[in-house]
């Protein structure tokens, strides 16, 4: 986990925006607890304060459950929820590669053309 | 998730000739580290004096670990750190760990010889008077974590060390607040804040006695912006900043994140204030002495 001083991002964003990432792609299993607060704050070398804030942030978007005493663990993911993060994921970049197509002045056909290509390629 | 309270402190009061410690109430939040910050002669020390039970020529009420514990059993699950000379000034940096057996049930020498090995405290023959500053602390510190406690209060640990032992006491703390899994707390005075931020989760401001601000770190963050503006806007802005410090272009000063839509339309760059100037903007604003004028008139 890269986490950066001076970036302007408070760092509890920084830590949960990656720990969503992981557990969206499936990194973290269902009922799994999460790192103890103060042991990730051990790790990262940041304050406990600062862990705590971060995990509270991922139960609030419905990641994961606080357990009295026990810690944090992974809510089973819906599929139809993770699978609509990702088409709007999918969107975005395709919104950047438009935007990025009209600056180089191509037409929609050669976009679509280099899209082909790009598709098979994978 | 609830805060329970390590200590809790219900008004207290200690009088000086021209200065006196009021503290209506505090609680120290049980499982993180609790940052005490203050100018010099703030009371800090006679606070953690107190807490330590170190003086106790003090009116008011304090209460450890929910009042569950023997006075005995509180002694054995607390250590104090400070600044005056509690070992015998003869006595060698092993004499400290011999005299900590004999003073408390839990006290590792093992222990404590690899912390000293760990901070680079020598065992020779040299007496604690003729170390250094910084090497006195560190022989403190090590005689503080060689014991089995639940509380630590150390009064400035931070001030005669070097960088690299700074960040060394941070893990230290880190270490301490994990292996205690939320039934350790350490309460710490300091000036070095920005060193210490990184292992600070509650802050207290103690001006004059008297406690000015205190929250969750992350808390103090959200409840104020620091605002940065050009010199012609200044006087619409003055009224609501804390701490405002002018120069010949222009102002920047701490403002309450309610208040902040006040200053909308004037044209003024807005960052998530750091501890430290949190903390500097907050002291300005109740300290007695005479601030300077940044700005050349």
């Amino acid at each position: 986990m890269k986490i950066l001083q001076n970036s302007g991002v408070p760092i509890y964003q920084q830590i949960a925006a990656q720990f969503q990432e992981d557990i969206l792609a499936g990194k973290w299993k269902e009922g799994e607890y999460l790192p103890s607060i103060r042991g990730l704050a051990r790790e990262l070398r940041i304050s406990v304060i600062t862990t705590m804030k971060a995990y509270e942030e991922l139960e609030k978007q419905g990641l994961v459950t606080a357990m009295q005493g026990k810690g944090y663990y992974v809510n089973a993911q819906d599929s139809e929820m993770l699978r609509e993060q990702h088409i709007r994921k999918m969107e975005e970049s395709m919104q950047d590669a438009i935007k990025a197509a009209r600056i180089a002045g191509l037409g929609n056909e050669e976009v679509v053309e280099a899209f082909k290509i790009l598709l098979e390629m994978e | 998730m609830e805060i329970q309270a390590a200590v809790t402190v219900k008004e207290l009061k200690k009088r000086y000739k021209k200065f006196a410690l009021e503290i209506p109430e505090l609680r120290i939040p049980k499982g993180f580290a609790t940052a005490l910050i203050g100018e010099n002669g703030a009371g800090k020390s006679t606070l953690l004096r107190i807490l330590g039970g170190v003086r106790l020529d003090y009116q008011g009420g304090i209460e450890y670990f929910d009042g569950a514990m023997t006075d005995e059993e509180i002694r054995e699950n607390t250590g104090y750190v400070g600044p005056n000379n509690y070992f015998m000034s003869h006595w060698t940096v092993d004499n400290v760990g011999k005299a900590g057996e004999l003073l408390f049930d839990h006290f590792h020498r093992d222990r404590y010889r690899q912390l000293c090995r760990r901070l680079g405290v020598d065992m020779g023959k040299k007496s604690i008077a003729k170390l250094s500053d910084g090497t006195k602390m560190k022989t403190m510190l090590a005689a503080a974590f060689a014991r089995d406690t639940r509380l630590l209060l150390l009064d400035e640990p931070a001030s005669p060390l070097d960088p690299l032992m700074r960040d060394m006491l941070c893990s230290m703390l880190r270490d301490y607040l994990d292996e205690g899994d939320g039934e350790r707390t350490v309460f710490f005075s300091t000036h070095n804040v920005a060193d210490m931020e990184n292992v600070t989760d509650y802050a207290i401001i103690l001006e004059q006695g008297r406690i000015v601000e205190e929250g969750f770190v992350e808390e103090l963050k959200e409840k104020y912006a620091l605002v940065k503006g050009e010199r012609v806007e200044e006087k619409q802005a003055e009224k609501l900043l804390i701490g405002c410090r002018r120069n010949a272009y222009g102002y920047e000063g701490l403002c309450l994140q309610s208040e902040l839509e006040q200053l909308s339309g004037l044209d003024i760059a807005v960052e998530t204030p750091t501890l430290s100037q949190i903390c500097v903007a907050v002291m300005k604003q109740n300290t007695v002495l005479q601030m300077e004028e940044d700005v050349s008139a």
